[in-house]
């Protein structure tokens, strides 16, 4: 559950951010639509912690996360230039997350590839482990940087204008294994888009941001479909109020 | 450059390109290659045996010392200076950022002599610090100190300089990635930016260590030319240059230009390393499957 409250944000002189409210329940697909500047990348990145808001709160799963730095959020971010570590190969990339930490909390060597190879399966990309970044195309790329952010098994998925970089036939497939892996592990997710149709066929909520504000806020999730089956559950399991939903 | 793929014929007379070509050589062998030249030729004017007697007296021994124990403290210490100001500048914004940036690059244009100039005013006997530091019995000016101050200034600009405009190119995003996965500060430094900067970082070390073993000016300002105590190698040529001991002057630059030419053969090899990276990775791009 992401609950923020307020949140205002203001670089120079051009308020980016003006008081914003939003609450999103655990195990949703949120889009953030808007045009450029209406402040749906900011939102992101101060959800993430890698901006700070001037004033306003952040909720995470019930505990205030306005001081924790972005590296104890468990956040996973996807860059719209996917930001892949180029000196490294595709297994060190989605393996860094697991490797950095502390070795108390580390896996072992072993669980370390193990996880690494579920993971590459999960994106499809079996067998390019040992590849660097420069040797892949766009949408393998962008499969590895979604692959590493949810190696260290984060709470939510953000992703920054995820398939802005593709080509249309690319990003149509990606779109849906994207879909597929969040009803497969039910991990929030809000992604940044300024494009209408990607955010129907990817989400079941959409916000719509203008000029640091929301404009509209709305449900579109399909009746039956695993992503709200999974995400009710959770939602109840949680303890949350199910009036968003009392439309269906 | 026939072997050079990004060069590219677009049209030119062939007398035109003639000329042009003739005239580089002719410039580069007047004023590079034949100057080297005769430092060798000099150096050896008097037998490979006079060469290693000139090399081998107390005052050269300790020029050669001298010179080396200053690299070694200022490269590494401008390498630190060079990496954390870099950081500085391209990581964060801050009130004074852009002045900072223009007074790294300010050694450069200053002539090495102001600078030393500088310091003797400042730490010498009748500088504003001269009377302190005497009362405390610290010698700056004519000893090591002053010599490593003033080296250390000529070459601040060297390691932060190739630096700042490639991690500025870079970005932050690796960086950022880096912290959502739960990276410290320290973690990002060593596994992130440095391996992306090592090359960089390698040539302007390779510069700094070149000009801080070749510095003159600001040196010769501070140092007192006392011989056998802050002679470095460069003031020694000189000295022996203006006793005509020439064989002997042309017998220690022989050295220095060694030292000076290792440091642009790694250099030329980082060079070449890079550019076969590239093709390399040029290759493997095109091979990859979409």
């Amino acid at each position: 559950m992401i609950k923020l409250a307020g949140i205002a944000k203001t670089f120079g002189s051009t308020h980016v951010l003006n008081g914003l409210d939003l609450a999103v329940e655990p195990g949703r697909f949120v889009a953030l639509l808007g045009p450029s500047g209406s402040g749906k990348s900011t939102l992101l990145r101060i959800i993430a912690g890698l901006d700070t808001p001037d004033s306003g709160t952040i909720v995470i799963d019930g505990s205030p996360a306005d001081n924790l730095p972005a590296g104890r959020r468990r956040i996973g971010f996807v860059f719209q230039s996917y930001a892949l570590f180029e000196h490294m190969t595709v297994f060190e990339n989605i393996a860094f997350g697991l490797r950095i930490r502390p070795w108390r909390q580390r896996l072992s060597a072993e669980a370390i590839k193990a996880r690494v190879a579920e993971l590459l399966y999960l994106v499809r990309l079996d067998g390019l482990g040992p590849r660097v970044p420069g040797q892949l195309s766009g949408g393998q790329r962008q499969r590895v940087a979604l692959a590493r952010a949810l190696a260290v098994e984060p709470r939510i998925l953000l992703l920054d204008e995820p398939f802005a970089a593709l080509d249309r036939e690319v990003r149509h497939e990606l779109r849906e294994r994207v879909k597929e892996i969040q009803a497969e592990l039910r991990i929030t997710t809000m992604f940044v888009t300024h494009d209408p149709d990607e955010a129907t066929a990817l989400a079941d909520r959409i916000v719509v941001m203008n000029r640091g504000r929301i404009e509209s806020d709305t449900d579109s999730v399909l009746v039956g479909s695993p992503a709200l089956a999974g995400a009710d559950r959770d939602a109840v399991a949680a303890g949350a109020t199910p009036s968003t939903w009392s439309v269906f | 450059m026939a072997s050079d793929p990004h060069a590219r014929d677009i049209g030119e007379p062939w007398l035109l390109r003639l000329v042009l070509v003739a005239g580089a050589c002719t410039v580069i062998t007047l004023m590079l290659v034949l100057p080297l030249a005769v430092v060798f030729a000099e150096a050896f004017a008097k037998g490979v045996g006079y060469l290693l007697s000139v090399l081998s007296t107390p005052d050269s021994l300790a020029a050669i010392r001298l010179t080396l124990v200053i690299a070694a403290i200022v490269v590494p210490a401008n390498t630190v200076f060079g990496v954390a100001a870099a950081w500085c500048i391209t990581r964060y914004q801050f009130p004074g950022r852009r002045v900072l940036v223009s007074l790294i690059g300010l050694p450069f244009s200053v002539s090495p002599v102001i600078a030393g100039l500088v310091y003797v005013l400042l730490f010498g006997l009748d500088g504003w610090l001269g009377p302190f530091l005497q009362a405390h019995d610290i010698k700056i000016i004519f000893a090591l100190p002053g010599l490593v101050l003033a080296t250390g200034f000529v070459t601040l600009p060297f390691v932060a300089g190739q630096l700042i405009p490639l991690m500025q190119a870079q970005g932050i995003e690796q960086e950022q990635a880096a912290l959502t996965l739960g990276a410290s500060g320290w973690q990002i430094f060593f596994r992130i930016t440095l391996p992306r900067i090592r090359w960089a970082l390698l040539y302007g070390v390779l510069l700094c260590n070149a000009r801080a073993m070749g510095e003159f000016g600001a040196v010769s300002v501070v140092s007192g030319h006392i011989r056998g105590v802050t002679n470095t190698m460069p003031l020694h040529i000189e000295i022996l240059y203006s006793e005509y001991d020439l064989a002997a002057a042309f017998g220690v630059a022989l050295l220095l230009s060694c030292m000076a030419l290792l440091t642009m053969a790694a250099k030329a090899f980082l060079d070449w390393r890079d550019h076969r990276q590239f093709a390399l990775g040029a290759q493997a791009a095109l091979v990859a499957p979409v």
